[in-house]
């Protein structure tokens, strides 16, 4: 075919001008072809959301074909990370994530991703650093709760590697943060427990038992921080409040009320019944001292194991009430006797009962 | 005619815009190929990753005769990628490309990479491009010398914007195609390239090729982990240059009837493989991202590299129109992906991230295959956009481009060119000619040198010692001048005897050449003068030897003996 001849600048001005239906047509069809790509980006994205629960492999090739209709999509690439997650391809999944953190790095939700991936492969640094990142990075929406808990998860973390002090400080951060869900503050504060940060917890679930006075579980927790603190009235209100069924609650349930009822010292005791109470504690000594100065193994005419401590045993037992009433030092004497039967035989003669427990309290704590 | 666009245009600025014209067109011709190529895909295998059992046997097959049938009876000049066909265009068809050859090239190739042929639509953008300049060029009329170089200027731009990586067009095109520096052409390449990538990003966005998790390098002993690579990289290469060396030429003895049905016997041969490793059909993008992610384990790998190797051969050497670009990447991203996956089992924790090594890998084949190291290196950093990555593309991409050198004494296009009987220029061969330099041929100084401080009578004397017919004269002042044994005795009957022989000899223009100098410059020189000393550069009053048209013819006389 000829064409007609023009001269240059005629062929330039043409050439120029025949680009606007140029540019007009292509972006025709480049409008078109969007559109398809994206709507077949958004079926199979959608393919891929309803696979994901039950089907996360067809998940994973699902996302994968949407990418390839719109490989700027990042949710759906997190989507694809998640899929390969939960299809066990981490290593995988572990790429998709990375390139998105190139490319966002501040992305909340693609570092605390990550930081799981770290995690389970147990690589605490990059988990935590991870972990961090998704605390102070940005997230499309309920923010706060998601750095919760990326604060939990790496607390948890560090717990699990024997880090307490830094999962301490994890757990403080989110303090002040907590919603006022009574479940919520009893579960950061069992993490508080096992950072050994029992006074922040204990308040923490006293803030959980006025949210709901029913909370069994704050009340147990809160419970055992209180035995172990020594505050043995507190322990058995919370482990009233609690109803305890598990046997270490149950038992610390027991000793905190033999504690109670046998401390001689307690306040404001009539002197009667600080006697009443010096007897009752060593009598539960002499019973301890019985069964370890003739256990059940022993022959027949067997020597006696702890001579001294019984005859000083028997000669404060032959000391009467009154006298126990009138002098406060033979009283103390009863009792420093009956603390060292239950200290000796602690060390020496095996596993006691909860009285005996108490009595072993009571001695830890001295005579006052 | 007035052939100026106006009358303060020169040539050369017409080229220039021409070229951003060119790049412009390129670039949504472009746009508009890769959308059909993708369209013909969803209509023929579907929009899933692994179309169903009937398609993917049918389509690549069919679609294959009814491509045979196109390239054979209508558009015989779209058979191959492109490249060869553009070099042809600069050196032996005056620039020209038919506009048929673009339309032909548009359809037919996205009708075969849309069906599944193993091939990639970059060196068929490259050629389209080109084609588009060339029909340009020849309307605007422009000289003989420019029309040769406008085909390359539109394959930049062609080249551009489907790599979406302006500097790999125009490295490509300035170390494949054209081999040389000048400014002029580097200049509409470079604009061609960066209008037709503003063009094709205006429309499809800025989005790089390869969306790769951040490189680094876990160990400095991952470094030897990067130069095996190079090295089996090396030799993937080899044996798919020479598969494809030895089977193209067989292919195109069989009888012509035979020719309608070679691609759609390899489109079926793709298919059934496709059956169980669909990753091999097309240009194998999405594959090659998945592979940069950690998807495949090293097996799989080794076999997908494997398995495009032959498919490729086949859509290839079938004559089917498409390029090796993109086939070469997936090669190359499945073998670097594989080295790394190997390396994890063998160094756990010694390994950097496995896109990485897909990256480079792309790299090293590139580099092993078409023999263009320059582009392999920066096509690596460009689309990765990190320059770190250079060390470890470097080491693989060299070892890969000396042991395929090693082994493989041609690189793939000048294979394919010889074979098709068209002898184009070898880019790499004339990179590695040996240039001659004057200190090859130079001659020692003993006995052609007169002093100009001498009196004529002397410098007789001296003359008849020896036994040229031209003499150099230091005149002093790290001036040279010459002068012939005639005009010697000449100025003997002539003149005063007692005088000084600088009077009578003038001084050289440039009386000097460097030991260093090409041989070309020097003999620009000697046609001035039959003999001109050699100088130390440091030193211009210090001879080191001398050279005469003779001492060069000696130079090539020896050297051809040589050879």
């Amino acid at each position: 075919m000829e064409f007609p001849s023009f001269d240059r600048r005629t062929i330039v001005g043409l050439s120029i001008g025949a680009l606007i239906p140029a540019f007009a047509l292509t972006h025709t069809v480049v409008a078109r072809y969007r559109v398809s790509r994206h709507r077949l980006a958004e079926e199979w994205s959608a393919r891929g959301e309803r696979d994901l629960s039950d089907a996360p492999e067809a998940a994973v090739v699902d996302f994968q074909t949407a990418l390839s209709f719109s490989p700027d999509r990042n949710d759906d690439r997190l989507r694809l990370a998640e899929a390969l997650m939960q299809a066990h391809h981490p290593a995988e999944a572990r790429a998709q994530l990375l390139t998105l953190w190139a490319e966002q790095p501040g992305n909340g939700r693609i570092n605390l991703a990550l930081a799981r991936l770290a995690a389970e492969d147990g690589d605490v640094g990059h988990a935590v650093r991870y972990y961090h990142a998704a605390v102070d990075g940005s997230w499309d929406s309920g923010a706060q709760a998601a750095r919760r808990e990326a604060r939990i998860e790496s607390a948890k973390l560090l717990l699990a590697h024997g880090q307490l002090v830094r999962a301490q400080s994890e757990l403080i951060g989110i303090i002040s943060d907590l919603p006022s869900d009574s479940g919520t503050i009893t579960s950061v504060a069992a993490l508080l427990v096992s950072a050994g940060a029992d006074s922040r917890a204990r308040a923490l679930l006293d803030r959980a038992l006025a949210l709901d006075p029913g909370n069994r579980d704050a009340a147990r927790l809160a419970g055992q921080i209180a035995f172990r603190s020594g505050d043995y009235h507190g322990a058995r209100e919370y482990f009233r409040v609690a109803e305890v069924s598990d046997a270490e609650s149950k038992e610390m349930l027991a000793i905190s009320e033999d504690v109670i009822a046998l401390d001689p010292f307690a306040r404001g005791l009539v002197h009667t019944d600080r006697v009443s109470r010096a007897r009752e504690c060593l009598e539960i000594a002499a019973e301890r001292l019985h069964r370890c100065q003739l256990p059940a193994t022993a022959p027949p005419g067997a020597p006696l194991r702890y001579p001294d401590q019984a005859a000083r045993l028997e000669a404060a037992r032959k000391l009467s009430v009154r006298q126990l009433t009138r002098d406060a030092e033979a009283l103390d004497d009863v009792m420093t006797l009956a603390f060292d039967i239950e200290k000796i035989q602690d060390a020496q003669c095996g596993p006691m009962d909860a009285r005996d427990r108490a009595l072993l309290i009571l001695a830890q704590r001295g005579v006052r | 005619m007035n052939l100026r666009l106006r009358p303060s245009l020169s040539e050369e600025q017409v080229l220039l815009i021409v070229a951003v014209i060119v790049g412009i067109y390129s670039g949504l011709a472009v746009v508009c190929f890769r959308i059909a190529i993708e369209w013909f895909h969803l209509r023929a295998l579907g929009s899933t990753l692994v179309p169903s059992f009937p398609r993917v046997v049918v389509v690549p097959g069919g679609v294959g005769l009814v491509v045979a049938l196109l390239v054979i009876r209508f558009f015989p000049a779209v058979r191959g990628s492109g490249v060869n066909q553009t070099k042809a265009a600069l050196y032996i068809y005056d620039g020209f490309i038919s506009f048929r050859t673009v339309v032909g090239k548009f359809i037919t190739s996205a009708l075969a990479i849309g069906s599944g042929q193993s091939l990639g639509p970059e060196d068929p953008a490259l050629q389209i491009g080109a084609g588009i300049a060339s029909a340009l060029g020849r309307r605007l009329k422009l000289s003989r010398s420019r029309l040769r170089y406008v085909a390359p200027v539109g394959a930049a731009a062609g080249l551009a914007a489907a790599f979406n990586a302006p500097i790999t067009a125009v490295l490509f095109v300035i170390e494949e195609v054209i081999g040389r520096w000048t400014a002029g052409v580097l200049g509409a390449v470079v604009l061609a390239a960066v209008s037709s990538v503003v063009t094709e990003q205006w429309f499809l966005g800025d989005q790089p090729l390869f969306r790769v998790p951040p490189y680094h390098l876990e160990h400095s002993s991952e470094l030897l982990a990067y130069a095996i690579l190079g090295v089996i990289g090396g030799g993937v290469s080899i044996v798919f240059v020479k598969l494809v060396a030895t089977l193209r030429p067989r292919l195109r003895a069989l009888p012509p009837w035979t020719w309608y049905l070679q691609p759609a016997i390899a489109g079926v041969l793709i298919g059934i493989v496709a059956l169980w490793f669909p990753q091999v059909l097309g240009a194998g993008y999405d594959a090659m991202d998945q592979a940069m992610h950690d998807a495949f384990g090293w097996r799989m790998l080794v076999a997908l590299c494997v398995l495009k190797l032959l498919a490729t051969t086949a859509s290839f050497v079938a004559g089917t129109p498409g390029g090796l670009f993109a086939p070469t990447l997936f090669m190359g991203a499945m073998l670097g992906a594989a080295v790394c996956a190997v390396e994890r089992q063998v160094a756990p924790g010694m390994t950097g991230p496995i896109g990485s090594y897909a990256l480079i890998g792309m790299g090293t084949l590139f580099a092993g295959i078409l023999r263009a190291p320059m582009t392999s290196v920066f096509m690596i950093v460009e689309v990765s956009g990190n320059y770190s990555i250079i060390l470890p593309v470097m080491i693989s991409n060299t070892l890969a481009y000396v042991v395929s050198r090693q082994f493989q004494r041609h690189p793939l296009f000048d294979v394919l060119s010889r074979q098709d009987g068209t002898d184009l220029p070898s880019m790499e061969e004339e990179r590695e000619a040996e240039v001659h330099t004057v200190e090859d041929a130079m001659r020692t100084v003993d006995g052609i040198m007169l002093n100009g401080a001498e009196p004529i009578e002397r410098a007789i004397a001296a003359a008849e010692q020896a036994s040229g017919e031209f003499f150099l004269v230091r005149l002093g002042g790290g001036a040279w001048g010459g002068i012939s044994r005639a005009a010697l005795l000449a100025l003997h009957s002539s003149a005063d005897g007692a005088r000084p022989l600088t009077s009578a000899v003038a001084p050289f223009a440039r009386p000097y050449l460097y030991p260093d100098q090409s041989i070309e410059s020097a003999l620009r020189a000697l046609q001035e003068r039959p003999l001109l000393p050699v100088v130390h550069r440091a030193d211009p009053g210090r001879v080191v030897g001398l050279l005469t048209l003779d001492d060069v013819l000696r130079l090539y006389r020896v050297g051809n003996a040589v050879a």
